[in-house]
């Protein structure tokens, strides 16, 4: 299961958990109480602080997972480091990808570096499977080194595609099977 | 008439019923792109990224702002029981981001200026892409709304800041207010002496002013700092076309576009994490009471909520940069992600705040402010969510640029969300300003659940095609991949376009084409 499909699982369950919550509070809304509490008069009332309580949670628990679950944390994070075995340097210019290689042949569970430069606007440097769903992506500012390093954990052939606007031409920006990734 | 003898009441309308108009406009611009996305070519290329480029500046400065400052220069003389500081100023700026957005939207329909909001350096300056002409015409367009959006800021604090005889610590109180120093030395008060949140007055001796009155004061600061750096681009972007018209080209490497894309999102995102998250919660805190007939929930907390929101804004910046590998990755972990998070707190407490009056108002009458303020509340929930997802360290290597950002965040945000709060302030303010509220409950109540159902289901659609890996800002020729979530999305925005139908009928039967034509053009009876 993609990192994706996990996302919109989640979602899925958030949606659903909201809408009931709505549903019931709005049906009982224009009912009257049978008890009532007050509060919040003065300051944070026992609700409030129950409720800030809920939130901290939910930012820890969902900053940890994300944090520490996905895999790709452990080569990205600003503490984290993987030394590239191989190093690709990638140039853009004019609506056109400058290769060194195509394709691009890697070995699975293989750390590489991509450099991509950009020598006139901003474009996206993104890597996509077959089905269409996203590999890893980054901004490629123009002027700069942007460097990315990954570890590709499926054998297959990957598109490459632009990942940011640059210009009327954009959506011609895409390389299929640029890479090559073997077992 | 004079500008100076127009009732209040008539200005609000006037901003009300053009922001609606501009929501028609929008909205077709969406239509556009939706069916353009639904592989149907009724443009070319080039046009659909001109159309995106004028789309939100339709949306957010012509629809929400025209909307949101219309009902204010209406409430906040009425809650202070003042006269509005200048009727003409008001007009003069309604005018003029009226022209404005016109001419920023012409920019991209005639000169097919397709440089998007985003406007990363050096691209609204590549004349090999765009012509200098269409640029011109978009600095300008731009420049006109955010010296309007000035000058509205301007009339309301000079509105706050009138003061009557013997009151002369009114602009003190205001200022202290405003820029939350009340809460600060709140705090400071807090740690001295032990002293419990409900019993410090923060220095503040006279009653502080409604929680409203500090939201508006405290977005506007937020307002002011994203005219300043729009204008600021705007006239980067003046500067090189001009040059480029006379025949001399500028060289775009005299700006850094790192530095440059910092800069522009810190101050864009005044508008987007700033004064919409502040004024959407000084308007909830508004509603709530009303509608409840009691007093705010911890409206002492909410004082702090919103000094809170007003620091959070002004550090999330990062998040917007998150997949540019230059930026310090400390910076994007520490802005992007941890700051950001600051919001989920800040607009938890405001919810909680709104929800909690309501609750302890029961029973409390049905009413479509009613209905929109939660469906605001709703759509808010959901869309925050989806954005917490995007502005993650993590995930945003697999989010980023996708339409699950445009969809179930952005338009989430801004159609289920902050719309439908414009929608509940419509309701509650129309009888006030025309002493009769809509005529049909029955269009009414069609107009929430198609805007309702349609935004959302829109907006999830659209979200779903960026997890399946569909990029927003893009065009997919001959690929059939993402299709059926297009095809979804039209459907629904067809069903919120149709809730939109329903209000614009029922105020036509309500007050009348006529009436509302008079309300721009004096008509014969």
């Amino acid at each position: 299961m993609y990192i994706q499909q996990i996302i919109e699982l989640i979602y899925a369950v958030y949606f659903l958990g909201v809408l009931t919550f709505f549903i019931i509070f709005a049906s009982k809304l224009t009912k009257p109480p049978k008890r009532n509490f007050d509060g919040g008069e003065h300051g944070m009332g026992k609700e409030e602080k129950q409720w800030l309580v809920v939130l901290i949670i939910v930012f820890l628990v969902f900053n940890i997972i994300t944090l520490t679950y996905l895999p790709w944390q452990k080569w990205l994070l600003p503490w984290a480091s993987a030394k590239p075995v191989k190093t690709f340097h990638i140039t853009m210019n004019n609506y056109t990808f400058y290769l060194p290689e195509n394709p691009i042949i890697i070995k699975v569970n293989e750390p590489v570096e991509f450099i991509v430069t950009s020598k006139d606007v901003t474009y996206g440097f993104g890597v996509f499977r077959a089905d269409g769903t996203m590999v890893f992506q980054m901004q490629v500012i123009p002027w700069y080194n942007n460097s990315i390093i990954w570890i590709f954990d499926e054998p297959g052939n990957y598109t490459i595609r632009s990942t940011e606007y640059s210009g009327p031409e954009h959506p011609y920006m895409v390389i299929p099977n640029a890479i090559r990734v073997m077992p | 008439m004079s500008q100076s003898s127009i009732p209040l009441e008539k200005i609000t309308l006037r901003y009300e019923i053009i922001a609606l108009l501009f929501l028609a406009v929008a909205g077709i611009e969406g239509f556009m792109m939706r069916i353009e996305l639904d592989n149907i070519p009724l443009i070319s290329y080039d046009h659909y990224f001109a159309v995106m480029t004028a789309h939100p500046i339709v949306g957010i400065y012509g629809w929400a702002y025209l909307a949101v400052m219309g009902a204010f220069y209406y409430l906040v003389p009425k809650l202070l029981n003042k006269e509005l500081y200048s009727k003409k100023i008001a007009m003069i700026g309604l005018w003029m981001q009226t022209a404005g957005v016109i001419i920023a939207w012409s920019a991209g329909f005639v000169f097919h200026y397709g440089a998007l909001y985003t406007l990363y350096w050096p691209l609204p300056v590549a004349w090999d892409r765009f012509s200098p002409v269409g640029a011109l015409t978009y600095a300008v367009g731009v420049a006109l709304i955010e010296i309007s959006v000035l000058l509205f800021i301007f009339n309301i604090f000079a509105t706050i800041f009138s003061h009557k005889k013997g009151s002369d610590k009114v602009v003190r109180n205001f200022l202290i207010a405003a820029f939350g120093i009340d809460a600060l030395l709140g705090v400071l008060s807090r740690i001295r002496h032990s002293r419990r949140l409900s019993h410090m007055d923060g220095g503040v001796k006279d009653p502080p002013p409604p929680v409203f009155i500090v939201s508006v004061m405290r977005g506007s600061i937020d307002a002011v700092i994203n005219s300043i750096v729009l204008i600021v681009a705007g006239l980067i972007i003046l500067v090189y076309s001009i040059s480029a018209i006379a025949g001399t080209y500028l060289n775009p490497q005299l700006i850094d576009p790192l530095i440059y894309k910092n800069w522009y999102w810190w101050g864009l995102d005044m508008i987007a994490d700033g004064d919409v998250l502040i004024w959407t919660a000084g308007t909830l805190y508004l509603l709530a009471p009303l509608l409840a007939n009691r007093a705010l929930y911890g409206e002492r907390v909410v004082r702090y909520v919103i000094l809170a929101d007003l620091i959070v804004s002004m550090g999330v910046w990062s998040h917007h940069l998150l997949s540019d590998r230059p930026q310090p990755a400390m910076l994007r972990l520490v802005s992007g992600q941890f700051i950001t998070w600051g919001e989920f707190f800040t607009m938890g407490l405001s919810f909680f705040t709104a929800l909690i009056t309501l609750w302890l108002g029961r029973p409390i009458k049905s009413s479509m402010s009613l209905k929109f303020m939660l469906g605001a509340i709703f759509g808010f929930a959901l869309g925050g969510f989806a954005g917490l997802v995007q502005a993650n360290y993590g995930l945003n290597v697999i989010i980023h640029n996708t339409q699950w950002i445009a969809g179930i965040h952005i338009h989430m945000m801004l159609l289920a969300g902050l719309s439908s709060l414009i929608f509940a302030v419509i309701y509650t303010l129309l009888p006030m300003l025309t002493g009769k509220g809509l005529i049909s409950e029955r269009l009414s109540n069609l107009h929430f659940w198609l805007w309702m159902i349609g935004s959302v289901g829109m907006s999830i659609a659209v979200g779903l095609a960026g997890t399946a890996g569909m990029l927003r800002r893009d065009l997919y020729f001959g690929t059939s991949m993402y299709l059926p979530y297009m095809y979804i999305g039209t459907v629904f925005a067809i069903i919120m376009a149709l809730g939109y139908l329903m209000f614009v009928i029922n105020v036509i039967k309500t007050y009348g084409l006529k009436t509302l034509v008079g309300l721009f053009i004096p008509l014969k009876q």
